[in-house]
């Protein structure tokens, strides 16, 4: 619609208005992501230490819960996080180097894992609510669900970002918008896989 | 079409449709801005301090004559509270408008994004306010009906309460991706607050966990349920109205430098 003329008072005041720090040293993808992802970090750190809190004072019913964990979901989702990581961590790599074809793929590779997580997530919760839990564990199974619960709900955005990434890797060229975005984003997926690290330690590994 | 006339160069004499543009919109959004602060201030003395919903002085576990009870011995500053708190959720309805008028510059003719802002704003407001009817409710004759039926009604306000996060999650997502997807020469709020708005619209979901737990984190007395959303709520909307004062003192309060087709 309507834009400045070029070197117009207003234009350059938005130039100058831009920091120094933000055009000196690299921060992958941009600083304002981080104010996501280490937010998210303390967020889920907090309900980390209430979790681990609970557990403290009823160790005995925790940990019996806990053994009733299936270990091959928790491991293969464990897995196919870890490989979409590696995934995307390639394919931002490639899309550098110009190798879009190669990235593409890539990034489809990390999506088909995510997907695959959802999958193996509602094959484990289904097991879990058909067979049920003693009146005890009831503790434990509230914070499992709500828990893998909110993490599952951050993974379906992850995945939205991922499709994004892959849209990017489409096109014909890269600018640095284009990766601006394609980092923020790999950085978010790897915040998905770490909480994940932590969330399965915490209800499938942790004995007393 | 006023953006065009605006976004002249600056050494051109000022157009007098300039001023006649700006003189009211500078007044106007301040007020609506500072409607955010009031809330906070509002709500913290009606809804904290005289009615005690915040923090909770009935717990989801709590038997029906004991929450009867608490309704009984204070009802004039129960009801008085709700008074307040009914007038907060009328200021957080207008403060919507001074960022949804702000981010507006960032969008062309069809701003879509601020449209969401605003229903959003408008259908939160319309369903959060239904929760203090509810406690009204439950204030209107405790002790003459018997305890279950105000129980029942002091359940709803705090189901009603929490369990409305999404048009809220939707909002703040609205005005986060609307800074984000920036692609206008200007910064009307800088990017990193665009994270933080999405980041806090995520955190308003806990609160649906209200209508699955009577006790623990997660039920309307626990630290999850309860404080997670309003500690971020209340973040979300210092912050924005900080960022929006800051520009209308600026004299940003109209400027539109949208990016060329393409």
């Amino acid at each position: 619609m309507s834009t400045a003329p070029p070197g117009s008072a207003s234009n350059e005041r938005v130039a100058l208005s831009t920091p120094a720090w933000r055009t000196q040293g690299h921060v992958p993808g941009e600083v304002g992501v981080w104010v996501f992802i280490l937010g998210d970090m303390v967020v889920f750190a907090w309900l980390f230490i209430v979790f681990m809190h609970q557990r403290s004072q009823h160790a005995e019913v925790f940990d019996q819960a806990r053994r009733s964990m299936n270990l091959t979901f928790g491991g293969l989702n464990t897995l196919l996080l870890l490989t979409g990581s590696w995934f995307v961590v390639l394919g931002v790599h490639a899309l550098r180097r110009g190798h879009q074809p190669a990235g593409k793929w890539l990034i489809a590779g990390a999506i088909a894992c995510g997907l695959g997580f959802v999958v193996n997530k509602v094959f484990e919760y289904h097991e879990k609510i058909v067979v049920g839990h003693p009146r005890a564990q009831a503790d434990f199974f509230m914070y499992y669900f709500v828990l893998t619960g909110i993490h599952l709900f951050h993974l379906m955005l992850g995945l939205i970002v991922l499709t994004l990434m892959w849209r990017v890797a489409h096109k014909a060229t890269l600018g640095p918008r284009n990766f601006r975005t394609l980092e923020a984003g790999a950085c978010f997926w790897h915040l998905i896989d770490l909480l994940w690290l932590i969330l399965f330690a915490l209800f499938y590994l942790t004995s007393n | 079409m006023n953006a065009v006339k605006a976004s002249g160069p600056s050494h051109a004499p000022p157009d007098p449709d300039y001023a006649e543009e700006t003189s009211m919109s500078r007044i106007s959004q301040l007020i609506v801005a500072w409607s955010g602060p009031a809330m906070i201030v509002t709500f913290i003395i009606g809804g904290c301090i005289l009615a005690r919903y915040l923090p909770p002085q009935w717990s989801p576990h709590d038997s029906a004559q004991r929450v009867a009870q608490i309704y009984i011995d204070h009802l004039t500053r129960i009801r008085v509270g709700l008074v307040l708190t009914v007038i907060a959720y009328s200021l957080m309805m207008v403060w919507g408008v001074s960022n949804a008028v702000q981010t507006r510059r960032l969008e062309g003719k069809f701003p879509a994004l601020t449209y969401l802002q605003l229903v959003c704003m408008a259908a939160g407001t319309a369903q959060i306010v239904v929760n203090t009817g509810m406690w009204a409710t439950a204030a209107f004759r405790p002790g003459q009906v018997s305890p279950e039926i105000t129980q029942l009604a002091n359940d709803m306000g705090f189901i009603i309460l929490l369990g409305t996060w999404p048009p809220f999650t939707v909002w703040a997502i609205a005005l986060g991706l609307q800074i984000l997807l920036n692609k206008s020469s200007l910064e009307v709020y800088p990017r990193w607050s665009g994270y933080f708005s999405i980041w806090s619209g995520l955190l308003f979901a806990p609160g649906g966990t209200v209508w699955f737990f009577k006790s623990g984190p997660f039920g309307w007395t626990g630290v999850v349920c309860m404080y997670v959303p309003f500690v971020f709520f209340g973040s979300w909307i210092l912050l924005f109205s900080v960022l929006t004062i800051r520009n209308i003192r600026a004299g940003e309060v109209h400027r539109q430098e949208l990016a060329p087709e393409g």
